[in-house]
């Protein structure tokens, strides 16, 4: 064979674009809710390519694949056109809609909104899906006064946002991140690709050059784990035990930073010893009386601690220094110290490694070693960065030290009906370590850490929420910190639509979206009117239990009307929920708007920058369609929301845009930090500035504003830092944000379960016993609450889904590209444990739940736990969904798990409905509790199985005959 | 000038974003001349890419965990896989009409779509799967190495690269020339034992993977001889005098 | 790989129309006198099934206006040279039939060895277009090489002998060779597949093609689809369906014919018909079970 032939470049010229003809714009991807920065170069009104925008706090340049295909995004025959109304003698979820003109649709909206906020609020149901707006909505509906609004976190992160919010002033996911630069060792929980997904991926390969070790603790190895140095492959729904585990060994070595503990957390508070009694479990505190002595209980007052300079209980001030462990007699007060409780729980044998092995299904001497792993990295190879700080007792440090271990957590201790205390778990181990917010640790993120939890609570007042054509006084969500903070009425009963904030879920910070249907078409608590939702795909990939909520979505009363009498939905793509309208409001794409992403609500900030961002329009939309927060805007002039209009009834704001830059919340700080002020040069805190959207347009749509070193780390007990975040009114004063190892408002939920609490108390005895369960102040480990509702049945294996790194929840089968990567899912389960049961790669199988079956085809890999399940997330789609055809494989080979979940733990008794199909604490929905069996399919059955028609009537996934 | 790829399978988290970004930038490149999609959104979506990411499995020795079952402690390697620019192309000699070409300054290899006659012999003589055809113009399309990228003036400099290494969320793909033994590109394949695959075959592909690193380790010996049973002792514990 | 019709019918119908082609003038070389009508038929016959299957092969082109760029690559592709050795063919055949028809012997002998030399290096070209893959390990033997070359002659002497048949004219030893050569044919082929019964032939496995230690297997390939890819290397043959087919093709292709040719010669058309079937089928066969490297990645 003769040589290869080589060719002079000159001979074959190359072919460049022509660059005059195209413009570059900066926006914000929306493909997920990373919201990276993105540069798209267009030409001829066209989108020609998108890239990251370098230097971007978020991605620094780099796009993933989401990312990279957003131009089908925009093309993508999904989009919705024009505003839809059902067509009338139709049937709901039919999806037979006539156009309506944007002035008909909110003209009839309007007057609907109108009556319900003049009659009763609360029967306008307003829930919102994947939007990073929650902000502007929540406000919204605070304003329209109904306490029946949420957003999705409910179903997706509250375990690990509350977890964090109640424990150290920040939390996992959303409001923190990890050192990237000087972790020395990374243990990711429960995190498959999510987002924010650049973040990670770039953190992850600086681990690896720096020779850190990368552990991840998952049933699954795909994504992230791959790369992983050690992959745990941990049963679902036992990662606390495994974390609590580690505490104990890391307590039985006396592994353990005394100088944090003692500084930052409230390890060394004392606690009232005196089971029995309302003030067991609560801090001793003490306030000063008239006559200069101090009156010593619970209740109000400083939190006390022994004090051994002073040999006797003090505040925690300076000078002082806190005993970490004993038991004292404080003024009659049996007390003893937060710590001594945890040393007495964790280290009895319980909770050592050989005791939960088998039960979390990792060995052992590997628990073992991993808690000495990390605390070999801790306090061997700790860092020193000579940095000035003052912290809050006027101390002058001229160093940080940190304890290089970060951790990470995501949906796969989240979507548990015990997410919650494993999570506080994982925050329990990160402060024996004292690796929080120090270099190479899990830091916090502006405008995190806030006070613990943040002060806000919930509007719960029934004659503030029944009164018509007012604004709430609080916002619909917030913090509770006792029961008197529930909003349940006289009776106990609940006050919001999803019974968040009741006795069922009392620290439900982001709601219970998942349980609206159901509640409103059984009128439990009560019925409603109006459901709007937006961006959320709850007729299918967001609902547990989806032929049931389809069904419920069409269910009538007697008298022949829908139940939920009237639905509005807004979104950009003809989705599963759209079919299921009687109005259709469609928004534009990303590409195609404006938008806040702002600090005041999930904000994009970094570790060391405040960082906010904008989207503006790079493309005018082509269709008849608006931007859902414009129509907001709109709709809060037309029903004369106090905050939009004037005095004299007209609308304040021009627009979305323009109610942005204007709007502030408090003197000086609006939705987006930069640029304030005039003359555009106050960040963070000033006037609001004209300009302001110009001014970030010109700095490739987003701001980042960087804190001293001096304010980058300990921020809890950094003066330096408490002071400039109180300025730009992150948090309320100054004050030190001590974090909780002990959870006093768990502890006030907890008495209430038993009977002792001095407040309201549940009065049904399941509530009672959830709460003196579960609402433990220190961290525990509870089974998840699928076992007992599964109780003495043969379901052997978990069924859990991951994330692709290609697919947003179910955004994106309309992608041309993306779905050529995953046009369909298998389920994947453990090949030796396939082998056993006589199962092979491709067979067809049934996967039965308590709640249901599904048919599915399967596929082996040895990187999953040995008795788990699990697929890729919302792959399947209903026939004819998303712009797709009818027989995509979307449709006929791809499938969802939700049809096995049911939203209830247990079928309703006569009388008394179920409880939700959550976690206690926060009603976070248990996705991942689910039990199932797995039996081949008989010789020709095959394709997934149910199917769903548009008409309903099929056959439900219990496999019965509708009637 | 030798041009080609560095590729990471120590960090390639197998996300696609390189493979799209290709798709992307070559679906209206000049020099590429397309990518096209096939009943895309019908029944079953497929199209022509010139990078595809593929996901495996490494099995590594049987490990029995406790009572729940034995979990073979296996590890997912992911490896996207686009044209290598071999020096060895046997895809430019087999092609008849001289379509395929490798350029002499940089080796890049191209095809010219005004030759092509879409025989598909290119693609029988490339053992990496690196050319699919165009069906709809009748031309085999490849990877170009995003030649009218980094030749681009126009472009500001820090943008010349492919744009699958720009778009790389875990830095795991890297360019420059492999002929420049000080070039990035050639360290790090002498530091991490970068090959290439299929080597034994002859075409000395250009673009280096950089094998999975060794499991990082650490030393826990000095933690692990601390005495453990600290129940027994805490009655006894002297609390440390730590002042705020 | 996926066999293309157009692909088989061009080897097989291309390959026994040089085959006649070399048989037809070796044969008036060595004495034996076909009528006119008889040799100017076959000669016509034998340039039709060339031609044939040389267009046919254009068929599989999917962007056939290029094809007549296909002679640029000579020096480097054997797609190229079979494109130039064959299209040689016409020029040297037309001296050799001019030579023929006016007695010009010169000419004829000039011709005739061009058309025989040419007739060889097509059909050699055309095997090593395959041979000379290194992607396909089934491919790289001599067998391969030397096969094409005697299927044409092989299968291009049945059909000269259908028309000495026809007209009486088969003279001795001539059934003896045709028998030789199919038998020739048959061995050549058992003993390429028993060649790559066992490991020969063998991709390399997943863990050395990636260079990774310990055994590798496909999670995922990164599509759900089919590609490109997929659609033209990754066709399966079941192994008892190709165990059924190579008895096949031996038996119709070759031993059916030999017996024919020795004990029927009445039935010769059966035997050509036979001969081209079986040749068909041994052609998709060597497509069908061959696996080009990058099913390891796939």
């Amino acid at each position: 064979m003769s040589a290869v032939p080589i060719t002079p470049a000159a001979e074959r010229p190359l072919q460049f674009e022509d660059r005059s003809r195209q413009t570059t714009a900066h926006t914000t991807c929306y493909m997920c809710a990373c919201r990276c920065g993105i540069q798209v170069t267009l030409e001829a009104g066209r989108v020609r390519f998108i890239q990251g925008t370098a230097d971007h706090p978020v991605n620094q340049g780099v796009l993933c694949a989401k990312g990279s295909a957003g131009i089908m995004k925009q093309y993508s025959p999904a989009r919705l056109k024009h505003p839809m109304i059902r067509r009338p003698g139709t049937e709901r979820g039919a999806g037979i809609f006539d156009p309506i003109s944007w002035d008909d649709a909110l003209a009839m909206l309007t007057d609907r909104l109108r009556t319900i906020r003049a009659t009763d609020p609360r029967r306008l149901a307003f829930f919102t899906g994947r939007d990073q707006m929650q902000a502007l909505t929540g406000m919204w509906a605070q304003q329209f006064g109904t306490p029946n609004w949420a957003a999705h976190g409910g179903f997706c992160s509250v375990n690990v946002a509350a977890a964090g919010l109640y424990s150290i002033g920040y939390s996992f996911w959303e409001f923190g991140a990890p050192d990237w630069d000087r972790a020395r060792y990374f243990i990711m929980w429960g995190v498959a690709e999510d987002h924010s997904s650049n973040p990670i991926k770039i953190g992850l390969d600086k681990l690896k050059q720096r020779g850190a070790k990368f552990v991840s603790v998952n049933p699954v190895r795909t994504g992230y784990s791959a790369i992983a140095d050690e992959w745990v492959p941990v049963r679902p729904g036992t990662d606390g035990l495994l974390a609590l585990a580690i505490v104990h060994v890391l307590l039985s070595r006396e592994l353990f930073d005394w100088a944090f503990l003692v500084r930052s957390t409230n390890a060394s508070w004392l606690v009232v010893d005196a089971p029995g009694t309302p003030d067991d479990g609560l801090f001793l505190r003490r306030r000063p009386r008239t006559d200069g002595g101090f009156e010593y209980g619970t209740g109000e007052g400083e939190p006390l601690l022994f004090d051994q300079a002073a040999g006797e209980a003090g505040t925690m001030r300076a000078g002082a220094q806190p005993a970490l462990f004993g038991a004292f007699e404080v003024h009659g007060w049996k007390v003893n110290t937060v710590m001594s409780r945890v040393a007495e729980r964790y280290l009895d044998e319980a909770w050592s490694p050989q005791a939960v092995s088998a039960r979390c299904g990792v060995a052992a001497a590997d628990i073992e070693r991993i808690a000495l792993e990390m605390a070999a990295v801790a306090f061997e190879q700790p860092i020193e960065l000579p940095i000035a700080w003052t912290d809050v007792w006027g101390n002058q440090h001229d160093k940080v030290i940190g304890r290089p271990v970060a951790m990470y957590a995501m949906r796969g201790v989240s979507a548990h009906s015990n997410g919650f205390q494993t999570t506080r778990a994982l925050h329990l181990i990160q402060m024996l370590l004292g690796a929080l917010d120090g270099p190479g640790n899990f830091r916090s993120k502006a405008p995190f850490p806030r006070p613990i939890p943040p002060p806000q609570l919930p509007e719960n007042d029934p004659a503030t929420i029944a009164a018509p054509d007012r604004p709430l006084n609080r916002p619909p969500l917030g913090f509770p910190t006792r029961p008197e903070d529930l909003a349940i009425d006289a009776d106990g009963r609940p006050l919001r639509i999803d019974k968040a904030y009741s006795w069922e879920s009392p620290i439900a910070a982001h709601g219970l979206m998942h349980m609206v249907i159901r509640n409103a078409v059984e009128a439990d608590p009560y019925p409603i009117d109006t459901l709007m939702l937006f961006m959320a795909n709850m007729a299918w990939n967001s609902a547990m239990n989806t032929a049931q909520t389809q069904d419920m979505l069409r269910a009538k009363s007697a008298d022949g009307a829908y139940r939920i009498p009237f639905l509005v939905v807004s979104d950009a793509f003809d989705s599963e929920m759209v079919r299921f309208a009687d109005l259709v409001l469609p928004d534009t794409t990303y590409l195609e708007r404006h938008d806040a992403i702002s600090i005041l609500d999930r904000p994009i900030s970094e570790p060391d920058t405040v960082a906010d961002a904008i989207r503006h329009p790079v493309i005018a939309p082509d269709r008849d369609v608006r931007p859902w927060q414009e129509v907001l805007v709109d709709l809060a002039a037309r029903l004369a929301f106090p905050a939009f209009v004037e005095a004299d009834g007209s609308p304040r704001y021009a627009g979305y845009p323009d109610f942005i830059a204007r709007y502030e919340r408090a003197p000086g700080i609006g939705f987006l930090a930069g640029w304030r002020g005039q003359d555009g040069q106050s960040p963070l805190k000033g006037a609001p500035n004209p300009g302001q959207w110009d001014a970030y347009i010109a700095h490739r749509s987003f701001f980042a504003w960087h804190w001293p070193e001096s304010m980058q780390f300990n921020r809890g007990i950094n003066a330096g830092y408490l002071a400039k975040a109180a300025e730009s009114a992150f948090i309320p004063k100054p004050d030190p944000i001590i974090m909780q190892i002990w959870s006093e408002p768990l502890q006030k939920f907890r008495l209430a379960g038993q009977g002792l609490y001095r407040g309201p108390q549940p009065v049904r005895p399941e509530d009672r016993e959830r709460l003196a369960e579960h609402f433990d102040p220190l961290p525990i480990w509870t089974p998840p609450l699928e076992e007992s509702a599964c109780a003495g049945q043969d379901y052997p294996f978990h069924a859990i889904t991951q994330r692709p790194m290609v697919m947003y929840h179910s955004w994106d089968s309309q992608n041309a590209w993306l779905r050529q990567v995953i046009g369909r899912n298998f389920l994947y389960m453990n090949a030796g444990r396939a082998e056993e049961l006589g199962l092979a790669d491709l067979d067809w199988v049934w996967v039965e739940s308590r709640n249901g079956r599904i048919r599915c085809q399967l596929k082996t890999m040895d990187g999953v736990q040995a008795d788990t399940v699990w697929t890729w997330n919302a792959i399947g789609k209903m026939a004819g969904a998303w712009g797709l055809a009818a027989n995509a494989k979307e449709a006929t080979h791809g499938f969802l798990l939700n049809h096995l979940i049911s939203e209830q733990l247990a079928r309703p008794q006569e009388g008394a409905p179920g409880l939700t199909n959550s976690d206690p604490v926060t009603g976070q929905a248990a996705w991942y509790d689910l039990k199932v069996r797995i039996t081949k399919a008989a010789p020709g059955e095959e394709g997934v199985w149910p199917s769903f028609g548009w008409g309903g009537g099929e056959t439900d996934a219990r496999g019965e005959e509708q009637s | 000038m030798k041009l080609g790829l560095v590729i990471d399978l120590d960090t390639c988290v197998g996300c696609h974003a390189c493979a799209v970004a290709c798709k992307e930038w070559n679906g209206q490149s000049l020099m590429a001349g397309g990518a096209p999609d096939y009943n895309a959104y019908g029944e079953e979506a497929s199209g022509v890419w010139f990078n595809r990411v593929r996901h495996f499995e490494v099995k590594a020795s049987a490990h029995r965990d406790c009572e729940s079952g034995h979990v073979n402690l296996s590890r997912t390697v992911n490896v996207p896989m686009s044209c290598m620019h071999c020096e060895e192309a046997d895809c430019v000699t087999v092609c008849p009409t001289g379509a395929s070409y490798k350029r002499a300054e940089d080796g890049i290899v191209l095809v010219d779509p005004e030759r092509c006659m879409g025989c598909n012999y290119c693609a029988w003589a490339c053992p990496y799967g690196a050319r699919e055809l165009d069906q709809d113009a009748g031309v085999m399309r490849k990877c170009t190495l995003c030649v009218d990228r980094i030749y681009d003036q126009a472009l500001p400099e820090p943008e010349r690269q492919p744009a699958c290494v720009l778009a790389c969320p875990a830095h795991a793909r890297h360019f420059g020339d492999l002929d420049d033994p000080q070039s990035n590109v050639s360290r790090l394949n002498r530091e991490r034992d970068g090959g290439g695959m299929l080597e034994d075959l002859g075409y000395k592909p250009v673009n280096r993977y950089l094998p999975p690193r060794a499991p990082a380790q650490v030393d826990t010996r000095a933690v692990a001889e601390r005495p453990s049973g600290l129940k027994s002792r805490l009655a006894d514990l002297i609390n440390r005098a730590i002042a705020l | 790989m996926k066999p293309a019709f157009s692909v088989l019918f061009f080897t097989v119908s291309s390959g026994a129309g040089l085959g006649w082609m070399l048989w037809l003038l070796l044969a008036r070389w060595a004495g034996v006198a076909l009528p006119e009508s008889v040799f100017s038929l076959s000669v016509g016959l034998a340039v039709l099934m060339f031609v044939a299957g040389l267009l046919s092969s254009t068929l599989h082109l999917a962007n056939r206006r290029n094809a007549w760029r296909a002679l640029a690559r000579w020096r480097s592709s054997w797609l190229s040279r079979e494109g130039v050795f064959a299209l040689a063919m016409f020029p040297a055949g037309a001296l050799t039939l001019y030579g023929i028809v006016n007695g010009a012997g010169v000419l004829e002998v000039l011709g005739g060895l061009l058309v025989i030399a040419l007739a060889l290096a097509t059909l050699y070209s055309t095997a090593m277009i395959y041979a000379c893959l290194k992607t396909v390990p089934r491919w790289r033997s001599w067998h391969v090489r030397v096969a094409y070359p005697l299927f044409a002659i092989a299968s291009g002497g049945l059909l000269w002998l259908l028309a000495a048949h026809a007209v009486d004219a088969v003279p001795a030893g001539a059934r003896g060779l045709a028998a030789l050569l199919l038998l020739a044919c048959a061995a050549l082929k058992y003993a390429y597949w028993k060649h790559f019964a066992g490991d020969a032939g063998a991709l390399p496995s997943r863990a050395e093609a990636l260079r990774l230690n310990g055994r590798v297997r496909l999670l995922d390939a990164g599509h759900t689809g089919p590609t490109f890819l997929t659609h033209e290397f990754g066709y399966v043959l079941d192994a008892g369906r190709a165990r059924g087919l190579k008895w096949l093709s031996l038996l119709v292709g070759f031993v059916f014919p030999f017996a024919i040719v020795l004990a029927a010669p009445a039935w010769m058309v059966v035997a050509v018909l036979a001969c081209l079937a079986g040749l068909l089928v041994e052609r998709w066969l060597f497509f069908a079970e061959a696996q080009h490297v990058v099913r390891v990645f796939q």
